[in-house]
């Protein structure tokens, strides 16, 4: 078999995976060189799903999270797509036009905050009291109700709006987000829509001094497409989330992986699920896809839950025994199911109340898998497949800034198991 | 299938972003499900005609749904069963002889290779009118007149290996079988050359076995057939050649859609147990070079140093990678650029994340005169993010030749295998990089 050899080998390409593979591949003070990284991916993860938005209603509660904030606001800036917020006072609209709080935001986005809106002295749309605030839909983006935002916007903080509907005009696009996005990165095509943006809104626009758009005004050029708008409307543009398929994130997907492919040298092994390991005195030697083996010296399981389908697992196998090699399950064949429907980590982990039903793997008290009786020394969970553990209470799984979090510690303890920073565990 | 209709798929096709007469991988996959394998009981069958006009034969097979899918569904298989049903119609003699030649790379290398000398004679006697005799008979068989195919240089890969054998030293070196691909055999041999130069200052004894067009192209037209007798034929010439030192030889490609091929898709087309017994010895040269061969390929490029630096490929020209979809279709992440890298870092530019997208080719789709526009539009954002890097003229190196062509065609930057560049670094080579 092919045998490959890294430092850390990250399993899973969600939220959680990209930020650990951001960690562990981040130049070290104290280690003299950056650990080798490779991420283990069947998809793209699920980004599509996410609105881009991290941890509504919540801060971050311990010094790591601290510090996890730090890193992902520092790494996402240098990937291209900045974020803002971090002092809890971001106050924006979920998708459906509701006020929410979440800590952090993509900064398309944050230029909607509504404290800022309504401070601001902007006068009033139609001659009424409170200032005004314009949304605009696109015809050919049927899934995102302007109208419907719009309204519930008023009715929720009192800002006075007017939904407007532009047509993107040829070529013509069918209604998805993706495809929308796709066009606002033709410059040439841009430029036109400005010049007709403009000219539609431009009155209303600059009376009212804040112009909200659906999330699709690019997917690589968004940060300059919005200054170009509020250029051409003077006034605050900003976009607005959505419900999936999400175009921010999917734009997370790709300049984060862009950035750690480029800066970090982290290898994406796309396409593969883990079917096999081998475990020896509680430590993890490799995983393996059935074609590769992946050797390292730590580990993260960010596969997403038991549905995240990172891992793929015969009922009999994979971790059941320590010491004992595990039968990889044969290649499966094209187009079947693999998602997961047997407990992952045999009895013994997952524990007598099926605690893997609840979306993830139970993990001792100190978060990590244990195999006969002694926690594994190299493997660090993160993200959904922490399952209720890592979640809010109330939740069976951690939110975005959950993922975050768990991802950055478990990726310092992988460092620090291979001796190349982090911290102990 | 456990479609979730997320439309992933759609987001990540460079088609369905470009086309507005391609219906998508998810309707042209998932969707199409009903109607596959003789159909649910109580659907229709499809006709040709009716997948035809959901712009089937438009999918670039850029396996890029394939990755994008959250529920693991290889729709790349899908949509190809349509894109067959789709080339099923019956067409006439002349249109079906052309067709044929444009899926079957082997017998348009040989023809090309075989009016190499002639050329070679007219563009010596009349670049001009060459060129316009060229275009004519391009377009004659149903090839762009505005891609000019390549004109193989130097000795051919077989012979020239036969001529530079060292057949004492080898002896004993762990050996490994060149599947070198079309492109390096008949159109652009110095790839080919420079793979085994590497390969051999790593240490090994490079054996290029008898070898046919892998068929990707073939079943990426639609043509099961040819596609299945191609991988029957070097099923069986690798083998003879690996049984020779005992089986388990490495098959090394640097052509990653050669590789896709012999290691994924055909073991999965097929089902044969002996394919994908030899897929698991099949190797991207990159993911060889980076694994196995990477301490012996250091320690030569160790020894060749200090001579390195005085070379008059100056280390300092800038560089980028364009990642080939095939490349990622293969999940072997992107190991030449690490190589790169750690020889060159000052050196490396960046396109940004526009640039990691699709380049358009699609294999022959963006030779032919029918897909050459469609090429160029589904491309777009990956050609105008390196457009933007022109004033600094950088080397883009990828280790797809449709990749190179493309981006050579559309940005006029010098393009190159990346390997060409290692054997650079390693000295004896005899050709600087060269354009396309």
């Amino acid at each position: 078999m092919r045998t490959l050899r890294y430092d850390v080998v990250v399993i899973g390409a969600g939220l959680a995976g990209l930020v650990a593979a951001a960690r562990a591949s981040s130049a070290h003070p104290v280690a003299t060189d950056r650990a080798r990284v490779a991420l283990l991916a069947r998809s793209s993860g699920n980004l599509n799903l996410w609105s881009g938005l991290v941890g509504a209603g919540r801060r971050p509660r311990s010094r790591p999270g601290v510090g996890a904030i730090e890193f992902f606001l520092d790494f996402t800036a240098r990937a291209g797509l900045p974020y803002a917020g971090g002092d809890g006072r971001l106050e924006l609209f979920s998708p459906s036009g509701q006020p929410v709080r979440p800590l952090l935001a993509p900064a398309t986005m944050a230029a909607g905050d509504r404290v800022g809106l309504l401070a601001e002295n902007r006068r009033p749309l139609r001659g009424g009291s409170s200032p005004g605030l314009l949304v605009t839909g696109f015809t050919e983006l049927t899934d995102y109700p302007s109208g419907l935002i719009a309204a519930t916007i008023t009715q929720a903080t009192g800002l006075e709006t007017e939904h407007r509907s532009l047509s993107l005009g040829p070529p013509a696009v069918s209604g998805l987000a993706a495809r929308v996005a796709g066009l606002f990165d033709d410059k040439t095509w841009f430029r036109d829509f400005t010049e007709s943006a403009a000219r539609v809104l431009g009155p209303e626009a600059a009376r009212t001094g804040a112009v909200a758009f659906p999330p699709a005004l690019g997917l690589v050029r968004f940060s300059e497409n919005v200054a170009a708008l509020e250029k051409a409307l003077r006034c605050r543009v900003f976009e607005l989330p959505a419900l999936p398929p999400s175009v921010p994130g999917q734009r997370f997907a790709r300049f984060w992986r862009h950035r750690l492919e480029n800066a970090h040298g982290v290898q994406f092994h796309a396409g593969q699920v883990v079917v096999g390991a081998r475990l020896e005195d509680n430590r993890c030697l490799w995983v393996e896809d059935g074609r590769t083996r992946y050797e390292a010296r730590a580990f993260v399981l960010a596969t997403g839950g038991v549905a995240g389908g990172g891992l793929t697992v015969p009922p009999q196998a994979f971790f059941a025994q320590a010491g004992v090699a595990v039968t990889p399950s044969p290649q499966r064949p094209a187009g079947t199911d693999t998602r997961v429907t047997e407990p992952i980590f045999g009895a013994e982990v997952a524990g007598e109340g099926l605690d893997w039903a609840k979306w993830g793997v139970r993990t001792g008290r100190d978060g990590r898998l244990r195999v006969g009786g002694r926690p594994l020394a190299n493997v660090f969970v993160a993200g959904w497949q922490l399952g209720a553990a890592g979640a809010p209470s109330g939740s069976e799984r951690p939110d975005a800034l959950g993922s975050i979090e768990s991802a950055w510690r478990a990726a310092g303890e992988a460092l620090h198991a291979t001796g190349k920073g982090g911290e102990r565990p | 299938m456990n479609c979730l209709g997320c439309a992933a798929c759609v987001a990540a096709c460079p088609v369905a972003a470009s086309d507005g007469r391609y219906a998508g991988p998810k309707v042209l996959g998932p969707a199409l499900e009903r109607h596959r394998d003789g159909g649910w009981p109580g659907e229709p069958a499809l006709t040709p005609a009716q997948v035809e006009a959901l712009g089937a034969r438009l999918c670039l097979g850029c396996h890029r749904c394939d990755l994008a899918c959250p529920s693991g569904i290889e729709v790349s298989a899908a949509v190809r069963w349509a894109k067959t049903l789709a080339a099923s119609q019956p067409t006439g003699a002349w249109q079906s002889f052309r067709g044929r030649l444009l899926r079957d790379q082997e017998r348009l290398g040989r023809l090309v290779a075989l009016a190499g000398g002639t050329r070679r004679l007219l563009r010596r006697v009349g670049p001009r009118l060459s060129r316009r005799i060229e275009g004519q008979v391009a377009g004659t068989l149903g090839l762009s007149p505005y891609r000019a195919l390549p004109l193989a240089s130097g000795p051919s890969l077989a012979r020239w290996l036969a001529r530079t054998r060292d057949p004492v030293g080898e002896r004993g070196r762990p050996p490994v079988l060149l599947f070198a691909g079309c492109h390096a055999r008949f159109h652009d041999p110095g790839v080919g050359r420079d793979a085994a130069r590497v390969l051999r200052a790593a240490g090994y004894r490079v054996l290029l076995p008898t070898q046919l067009c892998c068929g990707s192209s073939a079943l990426s037209q639609g043509d099961e057939e040819l596609a299945a007798r191609a991988a029957e034929a070097n099923l069986r010439f690798l083998g003879l050649a690996s049984a020779r030192f005992g089986g388990g030889v490495p098959v090394v490609s640097p052509c990653p859609s050669c590789t896709l091929a012999l290691r994924d898709t055909l073991p999965a087309f097929t089902g044969s147990p002996e394919a994908a017994r030899l897929a698991e010895h099949v190797w991207d040269l990159g993911e060889f070079l980076a694994g196995p061969a990477r301490e012996a390929l250091m320690g030569a490029l160790d020894r060749v140093g200090a001579e390195a630096s005085a070379r008059p490929v100056a280390p300092g020209r800038p560089w980028l990678y364009h990642t080939p979809c095939h490349l990622r279709a293969l999940g072997v992440g992107r190991p030449f650029p690490a190589l790169l890298s750690a020889l060159a870092p000052s050196t490396a530019r960046d396109a940004g994340p526009a640039s990691d997208g699709c380049c358009g080719m699609g294999g022959l789709n963006g030779l032919t005169r029918d897909g050459h526009a469609a090429s160029l539009a589904a491309g777009a954002p990956v050609l105008e993010a390196y457009r933007t890097l022109a004033r600094e003229n950088p080397t883009v190196f990828s280790d797809c030749p449709v990749c190179r062509w493309q981006i050579a065609d559309a940005t006029g930057l010098p393009t190159a295998h990346p390997v060409e560049r290692l054997a650079v670094l390693l000295g004896g080579c005899e050709e600087s990089l060269h354009d396309h």
